[in-house]
């Protein structure tokens, strides 16, 4: 590039800061033809505003309650699930009362997509998971000794032994609040008791790999019973598996599940199969992804995710349901870690 | 495949760049709706608007702006506790270009196969809806015929953002956005067919 070029993109670049900026002239220095170019087009913006019945509504679904929580982005697309343990200042994990887009005001569910869902982003969240994952197996390894290593705390999660349990995060960022996913087997069962049932699984690939350890465990749980997976220590697969006869509404459900989750999970998708007796709902974690690079010992600045990635971690919640949509059965939850 | 993600994680998202334009006035609203999000209704009004259009040109359709306004604007308040940006317009214009960019992405017949049978979305791509709605017609037309890195720096152009704003929220160096910005304006200059003209008279 000469010398030319780069002067005459300076002062195309300045031509156009100082139009936004409210000039209403031409840079002198800019090529008068890219200038003139650049006008036309503004010319040809004729895209048109909102309605004003958008704007009102719109407006009060963000500002309309003084209880309006911090979370509004489950204004947009989240049903109406009870949030977990938080303190009043912590205004992102509050909930609101989901606006006019809420499902949960249709009554009725139906294969959909939330707006918002990235479905495609999966994919790249995969890769960045896995890279953090195996990040945070291999440093776990490292400091207890490898292979073989018992389910063990894991650092920066044990000060605060409550029922959601909350890790530092980098400074302004959404905290890292779970009582399920996410946690280790000590605080799992600081939270429900110690296991009924226990089970090693393994290393999947044999013993020398470099696949976690895997430990299957079961635990008592209202109106029915947990049943868990580990990965080195990472709950990381939650079974809610009802009591024979239980039957719980959506929003019941939801009751049980919202605090297996991470506090700023957030729906991005609900989608039924097989004739509506199976629900998936597909959320999405940013303080999980971020938790677990940071387990990892990522270094880690701000509080946005790269590009393409912004929903975190995904976790998928799987409801069995009779055929009028009551829940039954079990409830499944599980962040994908892949593979 | 880990270095990557330590790579990107480490690096965090784009700090401001030197140079970045302050914005007193929003700044000022900004703390108050930190304070009391009640607060936020006058960056509500100040920026609905922009990011209606932003949203609107790159998806073509009505319905579907409005969708990702709403979310724009729910996502910046919830994450507004959090913010510590100089540039508020470049910060909620990054929501703002996450939102359509996985809105676009959701629309594209092309899914990882663990989602592949959920891919029922019957709404029309972005393309198909450019295709069928009136308004903004000309423009769309023209911007289609630029490449996906240039459009993108004129669609934020046209959102009334600075240089700096722009690079901020593609995660480019303002170097980066001068180049791709020149290449799209001279591009244009030729579909718009403006006729070069000498330089300097009119310095």
């Amino acid at each position: 590039m000469t010398r030319d070029d780069r002067s005459r993109q300076d002062a195309l670049h300045r031509h156009w800061d100082a139009l936004v900026q409210g000039a209403s002239g031409a840079d002198a220095a800019a090529d008068p033809a890219l200038a003139e170019a650049v006008r036309r087009l503004r010319a040809l913006d004729d895209a048109p505003g909102p309605d004003a019945g958008f704007i009102r509504r719109l407006r009060r679904d963000l500002l309309g309650s003084r209880q309006t929580g911090g979370d509004a982005h489950a204004a947009v697309t989240a049903p109406p699930v009870p949030q977990i343990t938080s303190s009043p200042s912590e205004a992102p994990r509050e909930r609101v009362t989901p606006p006019a887009r809420n499902m949960g005001q249709h009554g009725k569910l139906r294969r959909v997509f939330v707006t918002g869902a990235n479905s495609i982003a999966a994919a790249a969240v995969l890769v960045v998971f896995l890279g953090a994952l195996v990040l945070f197996f291999q440093g776990m390894a490292g400091r207890e000794g490898g292979a073989g290593a018992p389910a063990s705390p894991t650092p920066g999660l044990e000060r605060t032994p409550t029922e959601a349990v909350a890790a530092a995060s980098p400074p302004g960022c959404l905290p890292f609040q779970s009582a399920g996913l996410g946690l280790s087997r000590q605080q799992w069962e600081a939270r429900v008791g110690p296991p009924t049932a226990v089970r090693s699984e393994g290393r999947p690939g044999g013993a020398g790999s470099q696949a976690p350890d895997i430990v299957s465990a079961s635990y008592p749980a209202p109106r029915g019973t947990y049943e868990v997976r580990f990965a080195d220590g990472l709950l990381f697969l939650v079974r809610y598996q009802l009591d024979e006869g239980v039957t719980l509404s959506l929003d019941e459900a939801h009751a049980l599940v919202r605090p297996l989750l991470p506090g700023d999970a957030q729906l991005l998708r609900q989608a039924e199969f097989q004739d509506g007796k199976l629900l998936r709902e597909g959320y999405g974690s940013a303080s999980l992804a971020f938790e677990l690079a940071r387990r990892a010992g990522s270094r880690i600045e701000g509080c946005a995710l790269p590009g393409g990635i912004e929903h975190g971690v995904p976790i998928n919640v799987v409801y069995a349901r009779q055929d009028g949509g009551l829940v039954t059965g079990s409830i499944s939850l599980e962040m994908f870690i892949g593979g | 495949m880990a270095a990557w993600s330590r790579a990107r994680l480490g690096a965090g998202p784009a700090v401001p760049p030197a140079g970045d334009r302050a914005d007193p006035s929003d700044g000022v609203l900004v703390a108050a709706a930190q304070a009391d999000r009640q607060a936020f209704a006058p960056l509500y009004d100040r920026y609905v608007d922009p990011v209606y259009r932003y949203c609107l040109r790159r998806l073509g359709s009505r319905e579907a702006a409005e969708d990702a306004t709403s979310q724009v604007f729910a996502k910046a308040l919830a994450a507004l506790p959090a913010y510590r940006d100089r540039s508020f317009r470049g910060w909620l214009f990054t929501i703002a270009h996450n939102v359509v960019s996985d809105t676009r992405r959701q629309r594209r017949p092309v899914a990882p196969l663990a989602d592949a049978e959920d891919r029922v979305d019957p709404a029309p791509t972005p393309e198909e809806a450019a295709l069928t709605a009136d308004e903004g017609r000309a423009l769309r037309a023209l911007l289609v015929q630029l490449p996906a890195d240039q459009r993108r720096i004129v669609e934020l152009r046209l959102a009334g953002l600075t240089g700096v704003e722009i690079a901020r929220v593609l995660g480019r160096s303002e170097g980066a956005v001068k180049m791709l910005q020149f290449r799209a304006v001279a591009r244009l200059r030729v579909l718009l067919e403006v006729e070069p003209r000498p330089q300097g008279g009119t310095r």
